[in-house]
């Protein structure tokens, strides 16, 4: 158990900044999610903290003691790598006792010699019983003879969880373990994963660029961008109050709907592409956040360009006059609109996200002004 | 289009058997001069079956004539041991060049490149100097230690363990693998293809080569079967050439026998299914 510190690291590779100074605290018990388009820089700070990499500066902390000198091995994180990584050469019951084997067995006791002493024969004995444990909690024990080749993905992502769980180490590091599985089994793996988190109570960080993934899972998620975090926080507060423009476009599917608008200093919004001499911001509002309504009595209108129905949903993409697609929820059972139909959009002004040039987020209550 | 395929293949199939014909003549040529009687192989007419074999005549004056098994067990701890040592430089050197970051790099591998260029002839003579002063001369140290670092091994290596994927060498860092252990414990066995490639190359270099035992040693309790042919050539009664073509069978036999071994494990050996 280990609560990780990242303090102001920042990489540099010759002149291309990966990470530009993050700090991330990670609470004991935490599930947090690194997500992010890829190239964010993700997966080099989750190798940072894994030891695989050396950051350029700044340090990490685990359990309060700084680490940086430390090897991966004396850093007790176990991780599960995108591909699985797991030794082509070996059967699965070996695969996930190369941890305990590598910690427990001194060099003569590792060696072909080493399985006729005794006190190698005795610690063996030990670590099959883990492992045929770990293997039960997985439900992976019918599998435990067979070479990875002859696993499927979903198998082989068990096996490398089980090698990473075995040694019972003090947090996780995952870095994209689902991304290849099919939609399926993704969704059942994050069911797992997330149970798996709450029975071990272990700090897990998990990087992802899938914000869905980020969402169902995480206590809290931070959302990198360019090298930076740009927002920390649980998933509710990241979907509904996203501090950065680019946060409230990356987290939700759909996306997000962003319209140029004008603000005036009381804090009344209009829509408007035109140059103004007025403030100029990004006014943002979830799908669900708007409904449709009569043509003139709403702030905004146009035509109905496509109806996305996913039986539980009706995401309806409205063209509007100013060539924006804002697209609206709808429920299903109330009045069908049609391809073609001239609508107004309402906006609920007590959802709406409005960002500054700097895309940073402006606080206060707006309220819209008529439209065009 | 079965019979037109039919005729392809079987074009294909005649085209190649003669090339195939053609390489293995001689040694054909080897194997039934082998078991003739001496007026026989000087008989203007060809026979490639004899009519009065003379098989168990010519090998046991090949074991007899020349101390052949002894040959046979010098070649074996010759090439044994400089397949061995190389394994042993070639892998961990291999290793740091594909997968390790660390200055120099490039420029080591440039050495590399340069090296495979340099034929071991062109530096035969400072290598019998060298062994002359360390006093080496004569012995199985001055027939094995000039192969220990074969440049070719570690190219080949390289190479292969380029195609490695860094995550398994970095599950085995977080797994606590020493990096040696991880030459040894990851990389070698994901390597078997590769490596018996490198050995099928190695031991038949090493098996057939004439020129450097020729230089480097000359008492013949350490001749290695190529050396000891000769000893059929020189004999009194001169070119024995029964015995001498049974002693030849002999020696190339073992290789023989080692490549057909060694091609299946080509076959079976795709290790890297398993990985994605």
């Amino acid at each position: 158990m280990a609560g990780v510190n990242i303090r102001s690291v920042a990489k540099t590779f010759g002149e291309t900044h990966v990470l530009k100074g993050v700090d991330l605290d990670i609470r004991d018990g935490e599930f947090i999610s690194l997500v992010g388009p890829s190239g964010c820089g993700k997966s080099t700070l989750l190798r940072i903290i894994a030891g695989l990499e050396q950051q350029s500066s700044g340090n990490i902390l685990l359990d309060g003691t700084a680490v940086d000198r430390m090897r991966p091995r004396d850093r007790d994180l176990a991780m599960v790598f995108q591909s699985y990584a797991l030794y082509p050469h070996l059967t699965v019951a070996e695969n996930i006792a190369v941890p305990l084997i590598m910690r427990r067995l001194n060099a003569t006791e590792r060696s072909v010699v080493g399985g006729l002493l005794p006190s190698g024969r005795g610690k063996r004995k030990e670590i099959a019983a883990e492992v045929e444990r770990v293997c039960e909690a997985l439900s992976i024990s019918m599998l435990k003879d067979r070479k990875p080749a002859a696993l499927s993905g979903g198998q082989r992502q068990r096996v490398a969880l089980a090698r990473a769980m075995v040694r019972k180490p003090s947090a996780f590091l995952m870095d994209e373990p689902l991304s290849n599985l099919d939609a399926k089994m993704r969704v059942q793996a994050r069911g797992e994963i997330a149970a798996l988190h709450r029975q071990l109570g272990s700090t897990f960080i998990y990087v992802t660029h899938d914000q869905a993934e980020a969402m169902t899972m995480s206590d809290r998620i931070a959302v990198m961008m360019g090298g930076e975090i740009l927002q920390i926080d649980t998933p509710d507060q990241v979907y509904q109050m996203p501090q950065d423009l680019r946060v409230a476009e990356f987290i939700g599917s759909p996306k997000i709907n962003v319209l140029q608008a004008a603000m005036s200093e009381n804090g009344a919004l209009a829509f408007t592409s035109a140059d103004t001499d007025s403030n100029r911001v990004h006014a943002a509002f979830r799908p669900e956040a708007a409904r449709l309504a009569g043509e003139a009595e709403a702030a905004l209108g146009g035509t109905i360009h496509h109806i996305e129905n996913l039986g539980a949903d009706l995401f309806v993409q409205v063209m509007t006059a100013g060539g924006d697609l804002v697209i609206v929820r709808c429920d299903p059972s109330g009045i069908r609109p049609a391809i073609g139909d001239k609508v107004g959009i309402h906006v609920d002004e007590t959802r709406l996200h409005v960002f500054g040039a700097d895309n940073r987020r402006i606080a206060g209550a707006f309220r819209l002004e008529g439209g065009r | 289009m079965m019979p037109r395929s039919f005729a392809a293949s079987a074009f294909r199939h005649a085209a190649l058997l003669s090339i195939a014909t053609f390489a293995l003549l001689p040694f054909a040529v080897m194997v039934s001069t082998s078991i003739k009687p001496a007026n026989e192989i000087f008989s203007d007419t060809v026979r490639w079956w004899p009519q009065k074999l003379a098989m168990i005549e010519n090998y046991s004056e090949a074991f007899s004539a020349a101390p052949l098994m002894l040959y046979l067990v010098n070649g074996v701890v010759v090439t044994a041991a400089i397949f061995f040592l190389q394994v042993l430089v070639a892998l961990p050197a291999a290793y740091a060049l594909a997968k390790l970051r660390f200055f120099g790099r490039h420029v080591a591998f440039g050495f590399v490149l340069f090296c495979l260029l340099i034929p071991y002839q062109a530096i035969a003579v400072p290598l019998f100097i060298l062994l002359y002063y360390v006093g080496l001369l004569d012995s199985y140290s001055a027939l094995v230690l000039p192969f220990t670092i074969s440049v070719f091994g570690i190219f080949l290596m390289r190479q292969f363990f380029m195609g490695v994927p860094d995550d398994l060498v970095d599950a085995a860092r977080m797994d606590g693998m020493s990096e040696l252990s991880i030459v040894w414990r990851v990389m070698l066995p994901a390597a078997v293809p590769a490596l018996t490639a490198f050995g099928v190359f190695s031991v038949v270099a090493h098996w057939n080569d004439y020129f450097w035992p020729l230089v480097a040693v000359s008492s013949d309790s350490y001749f290695t079967p190529p050396l000891g042919i000769m000893a059929f050539r020189n004999a009194e009664a001169g070119n024995d050439f029964g015995p001498l073509m049974a002693a030849a069978t002999i020696i190339v036999a073992p290789l023989l026998a080692l490549f057909l071994l060694a091609q299946r494990r080509f076959i079976e050996g795709i290790a890297f299914t398993g990985i994605k």
